[in-house]
């Protein structure tokens, strides 16, 4: 009964843990947009009527005041903008938050603009006021990417340029804190640039989900325990280590707590251990196919406390469970010969999907580039600051080449170097030309590419790509209608065919692998301090049912033999199981569950001086979250080992695969050859 | 449901301006690391018919292409170049796509791009876009 009361206990304190440890996340993000944000946004709202933005107090504000107030504004103007979306653009509140944007606008120009009377620096009064991003983070990384060079001076065209305007001069000042992405829950959830944000559009198109891990991966303890849910040993064990746990034991005709157990066991792969002493990362690929034959081999060891029927004593017989599986034919390894076919099918779909990627990616691009709005608000002023960043970079350029000019005595090379600069002082000049050009870069962006200067297409190529679409990109949707939107995701809906197509080419070929045929030979014993110590040898073969998707088979046959205390006691004899195995539900990793597990299964066993018994078993296996199941099974028995009369007894307990958990943690080992230098320069 | 995009070291260029015609011959290495079993991934250039680089057996962690290639890649100033990375994750659980930018002489200017791509999810595949304009 204590026993029991613990398991009982064990189990509440886990769910809860899971539910306490779920529940904050649930809640964060079940907050409705007119709910308790609406509050939030009636505050960020309220902030244009601040006193300290006040026109006549500004002036005797300090850089350091205008800093803060500057990115207070910006820090709201950036939650209403992600909290716009929310909004049905057909309601008051859409245009009201619209309109609280735009006045925060125009507060922040006027910010700029006093920032830029205040400085003394020449640069800073002849140049354009950039408009201020919408994240101070994503513009440090603008710059940011402008390093030195590893072995030179040189620096490339990211290569810090001068401050080009007043807000590149207060977001490049640490005292500005970041814009307030963290305070915001569902900001996490949004793309934070182009390329995620493209990547979400095509995932949201492709609906087929499957998720990762094989379900012949076994986690529960043996069928050799009395106590285990599983009836039927499955052909493979996890490729790290697996550790399964029965936290009791229920019968049916239980009224006096005869059945109470708890068993444990740990089943972990040679290869993990394997990887473990070389120090490697059991991921690295390599490594990984280079020792494929040590994830054959498997090592079980646990215990399983019973308690005999008619035994007094307080504590239950505790029995040793020690084994090791081999996989003798292995199909479903991701290195066998026989799935090339899927990996050439695979290479096909995934090149015609990246090319119809290239098609999309570059009718969106184009769209966005060309809208009106972008051009006036956002790239009139970033092509300028890009061409400023180019000029910058041409001449450290031309400075390194200077210096390696009069450091060299070899005329060739020499001569190679004038002309190196002589190309980058026409770089400059071109530079130069762009910005004193009274057009001021309002090139024509309705002409066709190649009618655009050489300037231009860098911008488009280079800028535009990294400053609009990567570094501002929430700041380019908004400068987007509603039309706009749309438009855009036509270009993805026109397009999702080859991404369909590879996604089912995936799909099958997983299907395929996972239907592989598994043969394996299990060896377990059973030793008990006082009861008999079992030995069972067993075959395991597994695949999937032709003509299904959802469907497996399992079948074993053994021998077990029993070795009793008693002279002339031993029994030995055969053992005979078969399991159907349904997939329910569909994989699902959107919330990171495995699918439900349907199995009904047999079993016979035949033993020299006891009768047969035969034991057939309904399981239901139900996913707690990635790498956790609760399986809950349905025993009948034709006889109990000593008592011949029919036993029903129901169970559940917790199976923990910690690869599953490992990759879901991103768990890594150490790896050699990740500190190890892989790069050489290529001549 | 996709895959999940982390940039290391604020590294996440959209494209280049690469002087790659004589007298300068600038160049771009592109690395792909991958963590798992057996990689799916494919660089394609925009309206050339092969990859320029994907993962053959044998198995690497690390494949690595220097761009342009001379004799192979045939560039000129004012041409712009589209180079976009495919990836799928049904043996692999992790990418990670560096692009360098070095100059005739081997130095490095810059790393433009170093960014990581994983999911748990073997149907996930993801799509990393390069923008380059030759001088």
């Amino acid at each position: 009964m204590k026993v029991l009361f613990r398991s009982i206990v064990s189990i509440i304190l886990i769910s809860n843990f899971i539910v306490l440890t779920a529940l904050p996340c649930s809640a964060q993000r079940s907050v409705s947009p007119s709910g308790q944000s609406g509050s939030q946004r009636q505050s960020y709202m309220a902030v244009g009527d601040m006193p300290g933005v006040a026109a006549s107090n500004r002036a005797s504000l300090s850089m350091e005041a205008r800093r803060a107030e500057y990115s207070a504004l910006l820090r709201r103007k950036s939650a209403l903008k992600r909290y716009l979306p929310t909004v049905s653009p057909d309601s008051a509140d859409y245009q009201a938050v619209v309109k609280s944007i735009g006045e925060l606008e125009a507060k922040l120009e006027s910010l700029e603009r006093e920032a830029l009377a205040a400085t003394s620096l020449p640069l800073l009064l002849s140049a354009p006021s950039r408009p201020m991003t919408e994240s101070a983070a994503t513009a440090a990384a603008w710059p940011a990417s402008r390093g030195k060079s590893a072995k030179s001076p040189a620096l490339s065209r990211n290569v810090s340029p001068s401050p080009v305007s007043t807000a590149t001069a207060l977001q490049a000042t640490p005292a500005l804190p970041a814009p307030p992405d963290d305070d915001d829950p569902a900001a996490e959830s949004q793309p934070q640039n182009y390329v995620e944000w493209i990547n979400r559009q095509i995932d949201n198109k492709v609906s087929a989900l499957i998720n990762q891990g094989s379900h012949a991966n076994q986690t529960e303890t043996p069928s050799e325990s009395s106590n285990s849910t599983s009836l039927v040993d499955q052909s493979s064990s996890s490729d790290l280590i697996g550790v399964g746990l029965n936290l009791a034991g229920l019968s049916s005709g239980a009224t006096n707590d005869e059945k109470e157990a708890t068993s444990v066991s740990v089943t972990t792969s040679a290869y993990a251990l394997y990887a473990a002493i070389k120090g490697a990362d059991p991921l690295d690929p390599v490594f990984y196919n280079k020792n494929n034959k040590w994830r054959r081999l498997s090592f079980i060891l646990g215990y399983d406390d019973e308690k005999e029927e008619g035994d007094d004593a307080e504590t239950p017989d505790r029995a040793t469970i020690a084994g090791f599986k081999y996989l003798i034919i292995n199909g479903r390894d991701a290195t066998e010969k026989e799935n090339e076919d899927d990996t050439a099918n695979i290479r096909n779909g995934l090149f015609a999907a990246t090319v119809q990627f290239g098609e999309l990616n570059a009718a969106i691009r184009n769209f966005i580039f060309r809208n009106e709005r972008v051009r006036n608000e956002f790239i009139k002023t970033d092509f300028l600051d890009f061409i400023r960043g180019e000029l910058a970079g041409a001449r450290a350029r031309v400075s390194t080449l200077e210096q390696r000019l009069a450091a060299s005595n070899n005329a060739e090379e020499n001569a190679r170097t004038r002309a190196q600069i002589a190309a980058f002082q026409g770089d400059i000049k071109g530079y130069q030309d762009v910005l004193e050009s009274p057009t001021g870069g309002l090139f024509d962006i309705t002409q066709p590419i190649s009618q655009w200067t050489q300037e231009e297409r860098d911008y488009y190529a280079a800028g535009f790509t990294t400053s609009g679409l990567q570094n501002n990109f929430q700041r380019i949707l908004g400068l987007l209608s509603d039309d706009d939107r749309e438009q855009l995701e036509k270009f993805v809906t026109d397009q999702i065919n080859p991404f369909v197509d590879l996604t089912k080419t995936l799909r099958k070929s997983l299907e395929r692998i996972r239907s592989k045929p598994q043969l394996s030979f299990n060896a377990l014993t059973k030793t008990r301090k006082k009861g008999d110590d079992e030995y069972t040898s067993e075959l395991i073969y597994e695949r999937g049912i032709p003509g299904t998707t959802r469907a497996f088979l399992t079948l074993n046959g053994g021998f077990k033999y029993k070795n009793s205390r008693l002279i002339g006691g031993d029994t030995r004899g055969g053992t005979a199981a078969g399991q159907l195995q349904f997939q329910v539900t569909p994989e699902n990793s959107l919330i990171s569950k495995s699918p439900i597990f349907l199995y009904f299964s047999t079993e016979g066993n035949w033993m020299s001086g006891l009768k047969p018994s035969y034991k057939a078993q309904t399981k239901v296996k139900i996913p707690v979250t990635d790498g956790i199941e609760i399986p809950i099974s349905l025993t009948y028995s034709n006889r109990t080992e000593l008592v011949d009369e029919s036993d029903v007894r129901g169970q559940f307990g917790f199976t923990i695969d910690t690869a599953k958990l490992l990759r879901v943690f991103k768990f890594k080992l150490p790896s050699t050859r990740e500190r190890a230098p892989v790069f050489a320069p290529i001549q | 449901m996709g895959a999940d995009r982390k940039i290391n070291g604020g590294k996440d260029a959209g494209g280049v301006v690469l002087r790659a015609t004589s007298p300068i011959n600038d160049y771009l290495l592109y690395k792909v690391t991958v963590s798992g079993a057996q990689p799916h991934f494919t660089l394609v250039e925009r309206g050339r018919p092969l990859p320029l680089l994907e993962a053959p057996p044998p198995v690497q962690k690390t494949y690595q292409r220097k761009w342009p290639i001379a004799g192979t890649d045939q560039v000129s100033k004012g041409d712009m170049f589209e180079h976009n990375l495919g990836m799928a994750f049904l043996k692999a659980v992790k990418y990670r796509y560096v692009i360098e930018h070095y100059d005739d002489g081997d130095n490095l200017i810059a790393v433009l791009k170093d960014v990581e791509w994983s999911s748990q999810n073997p149907t996930s595949m993801a799509f990393e876009p390069f923008v380059i304009s030759v001088r």
